[in-house]
């Protein structure tokens, strides 16, 4: 069910390809610093930090670099 | 023209006044160093387009009148070179970089008007067809010369409020004489309040239009005029008959994504008169105002509240 | 008067002259992917403490866990028209003592046995990274140290990215690799313990991030990781019908996240929608399920307040028990909670203050795990489930 639902997300966001481009005078919202995908870079390297350091998950979009000793 | 009323704002905004392409304008920015450097993109553009600088990009281009190898132009250059070209294109020819020649014949200033036989000897001179423009080489026939005047302002407005935005800005407007772009909107999201000016009383607003996000440009032709014997000859000529446009509007004001569009939308409805004005705004389908000489105003532009 | 406005179809003019209007620099210059072009510094300082454990399910007196603080920097600094270089720092200090081994009382039930003494330890991190933004495409390579008493780490990174003519679509693609040495103290002294393993781990990342229209972001990530060499815990240990064994975890380990991000502005309310999920799947049959949300809310022009809430559930790896009652054949044990099913939510708040060059954050962050709010049913909880409380405050200038 839950892979199912997971190959559903992938593909709308494949599909949703067919947007009329946005003008540079449009993009005035997009560039708020709330709308970045990592407003605060320090606050999510630690948060990717104390995770992988409890979860037995990592990876991700904005992970790369960096370990620990914690396995 | 349009002016700005400056409401009671609830953050630091910084207002930088100055003088540049022939009018007076104003850098409202939530950062200082951002106004800066919109203030600083205009005096790049005026300084690169000026007509009255020797060593100005637009100098060079019309020294070079005449000259059958033309000269190589910039890539901002040629892409204003294309925007012209296209306005010409859309305007059936009466969006004319090259009619500046007209100020030989009309002083504006003085009281009389210019004989026929002068505008018959510039006529010739006039014409964005005549000259050859293969980017990047640009050739004008001896004798012609080309005038940015017509859309340099509008598109210093956008230049400005985009190097404001670059600086860190999210909130303030650009304007150079009555040609505004929005930089962002009040810190609160409250859209920027501009007033519309009443052609027949400068003082008095006629309208006053709520402006969050790109430009609005207007054109008026009370500022510069000759009255002879009853008659009223406005400063917008045809570049096809080198004469004022009769039966025209007093003012139009357009708004667009761009003071660029929306300078070059006004100047066509302009040129066009009254009847033929009133169709082609509507045809473009922007938000436009127009007013009459006598008052009665028309158009698709809401006034806030 | 004027007739209200009703918006129509832009005509061929206005698409002509939008079209030539486009190709000037004025409207390009903010699509391009640009570099801050101001130098800038950042620094922050956090402190968290994990919850004492439950007496009743642990065994002995010390119920107290990790107290650790961590400084972090960051500089970024641009080099002629289109270089950057970024430096990071962190320096971590951690105390206290850790879960050892779970071993059933008489009912049957696991009950948590500590490590003895406090540990104390200090981890450095560092980590350069040099990019290059064109015109469409922003390359960067890192190179990075991480390292404790016990315990070095080096890693490489190279991403590349880039944006489609529309600049609608940007396609980054990234890789890594990193070579651990792991050398437990007192191994002299606790015969379990190995003297120095090694491990390393090489990823690879792909994304795919498009613009939505006005109001919305949207960014989908598949990576995927290959981890060999030594992946056990050599700190802990694992009951096994009556006798302590070390953990002894496989050689390998594949593992593979998908992600997907969405930013969405909410502009009648002057805020900002984000919306995160990551799905998680290993070769030691983990996965998990990571949601978050968080309301970025403006207040006027220089305060945004961000409460943020996280929900992760996980299964557990395959040779994971929190005690063994029998030995398995393939001699692969670990009682690490980090290995167990369980589910954990965390709250976060966060302010931001917008100075003149400057800004300040300060936040804190709740994190409560619970066997219970996994997604599937567990048996017997792991009593060494963690939870803390982080409060964090930084700095940021703009030089």
């Amino acid at each position: 069910m839950i892979q199912r639902l997971i190959l559903l997300v992938l593909l709308l966001a494949l599909t949703a390809c067919s947007t009329t481009p946005l003008k540079p005078w449009e993009r005035g919202h997009l560039a708020e610093r709330s709308m970045a995908w990592e407003p605060d870079p320090l606050a999510a390297q630690l948060d990717e930090h104390v995770y992988f350091s409890k979860e037995a998950s990592s990876g991700g979009a904005g992970t790369g670099g960096g370990g620990c000793g914690c396995n | 023209m349009a002016a700005v009323s400056q409401r009671t704002v609830n953050t630091a905004t910084t207002t930088l006044r100055f003088s540049a392409m022939g009018c007076p304008c104003a850098i409202h920015a939530d950062k200082p160093a951002a106004a800066e450097a919109a203030r600083a993109e205009v005096l790049r553009l005026e300084r690169k387009y000026s007509r009255y600088r020797d060593d100005s990009v637009l100098s060079r281009i019309n020294a070079a009148a005449g000259n059958a190898q033309g000269c190589v132009v910039d890539d901002e250059t040629a892409a204003l070179l294309d925007y012209a070209a296209t306005a010409h294109a859309q305007s059936d020819g009466l969006f004319d970089a090259t009619a500046g020649v007209l100020r030989q014949a009309w002083n504006f200033r003085g009281d009389a008007l210019p004989p026929q036989s002068k505008i018959d000897g510039l006529l010739p001179r006039i014409g964005w067809q005549r000259l050859g423009w293969e980017r990047p080489r640009l050739t004008l026939p001896a004798g012609m010369e080309l005038d940015f005047g017509g859309f340099v302002k509008e598109y210093a407005a956008d230049g400005a409020a985009a190097a404001a935005r670059t600086a860190g800005a999210r909130s303030g407007l650009v304007d150079l004489g009555g040609d505004l772009t929005v930089i962002g909107p009040h810190a609160d999201g409250a859209p920027w309040r501009v007033g519309i000016r009443d052609p027949r009383n400068a003082q008095r607003p006629v309208a006053t239009i709520a402006l969050d996000v790109g430009g609005l440009a207007s054109s008026g032709n009370y500022e510069r005029c000759l009255r002879i014997a009853g008659k009223v000859y406005g400063h917008i000529l045809d570049p096809r008959t080198g004469w004022p446009v009769t039966d025209g509007f007093a003012a139009v004001s357009v708004r667009a994504d761009s003071c660029l569009i929306a300078g070059t939308v006004t100047t066509v409805a302009m040129l066009k008169g009254r009847s033929a004005g009133s169709a082609w705004l509507d045809s473009v389908g922007l938000p436009h105002l127009s007013i009459a000489p006598d008052g009665q105003m028309a158009g698709t532009l809401k006034p806030a509240g | 008067m004027s007739k209200p406005f009703k918006p129509r179809r832009p005509g061929p003019a206005l698409t002509a002259l939008t079209a030539a209007a486009l190709a000037l620099p004025a409207y390009q210059r903010a699509e391009a992917a640009s570099r801050d072009e101001q130098a800038g510094v950042s620094v922050r300082a956090s402190h968290y403490t994990e919850d004492a454990l439950d007496r009743s399910q642990t065994a002995g007196d010390v119920t107290e866990r990790f107290d650790i603080t961590v400084g972090q920097a960051k500089g970024r600094l641009p080099v002629g028209q289109r270089f950057e270089l970024s430096l990071d720092a962190a320096y971590e200090t951690l105390s206290g003592a850790s879960p050892w081994f779970i071993e059933p009382d008489e009912n049957g039930e696991p009950v948590q046995v500590m490590s003895g003494a406090t540990i104390d330890d200090a981890r450095t991190d560092l980590l350069a990274t040099v990019s290059r933004y064109g015109d469409r495409d922003t390359v960067s390579a890192s190179v990075g140290t991480s390292r404790e008493d016990d315990y070095l780490s080096y890693n490489l990174g190279l991403k590349w990215s880039r944006d489609t003519a529309s600049r609608q679509t940007t396609w980054s693609l990234g890789a890594s690799a990193s070579d651990d040495v792991i050398t437990p103290t007192d191994s002299d002294r606790f015969p379990l313990r190995p003297e120095e393993e090694s491990k390393q781990s090489y990823s690879l990342v792909g994304s795919l991030s498009r613009i939505l229209g006005k109001l919305t972001t949207w960014q989908t990530a598949l990576s995927l990781r290959y981890l060999t060499g030594f992946l056990s815990d050599p700190y802990k240990q694992a009951f096994v019908d009556g006798t302590i064994l070390a953990d002894s975890r496989p050689d390998s380990r594949w593992q593979a996240a998908l992600s997907t991000r969405l930013r969405r502005r909410v502009t009648w309310a002057q805020a900002s929608l984000h919306a995160d999920y990551r799905y998680f799947v290993d070769e030691w049959e983990v996965n998990s399920h990571t949601v978050k949300l968080a309301w970025h809310q403006g207040i006027g022009s220089r305060w945004e307040l961000a409460p943020s809430l996280r929900y992760y559930s996980q299964s557990q790896a395959f040779f994971y028990r929190p005690f063994y009652l029998q030995e398995r054949d393939d001699g692969l044990y670990s009682s690490d909670y980090r290995l167990s099913p369980y589910g954990a939510l965390t709250y976060a708040l966060s302010a931001h203050y917008q100075g003149e060059g400057w800004s300040l954050v300060g936040a804190v962050q709740r994190y409560d795990s619970e066997a219970s709010l996994a997604i599937d049913s567990v048996g017997l909880a792991n009593p060494g489930l963690v939870d803390f409380t982080l409060v964090s405050f930084g700095v940021e200038w703009r030089l």
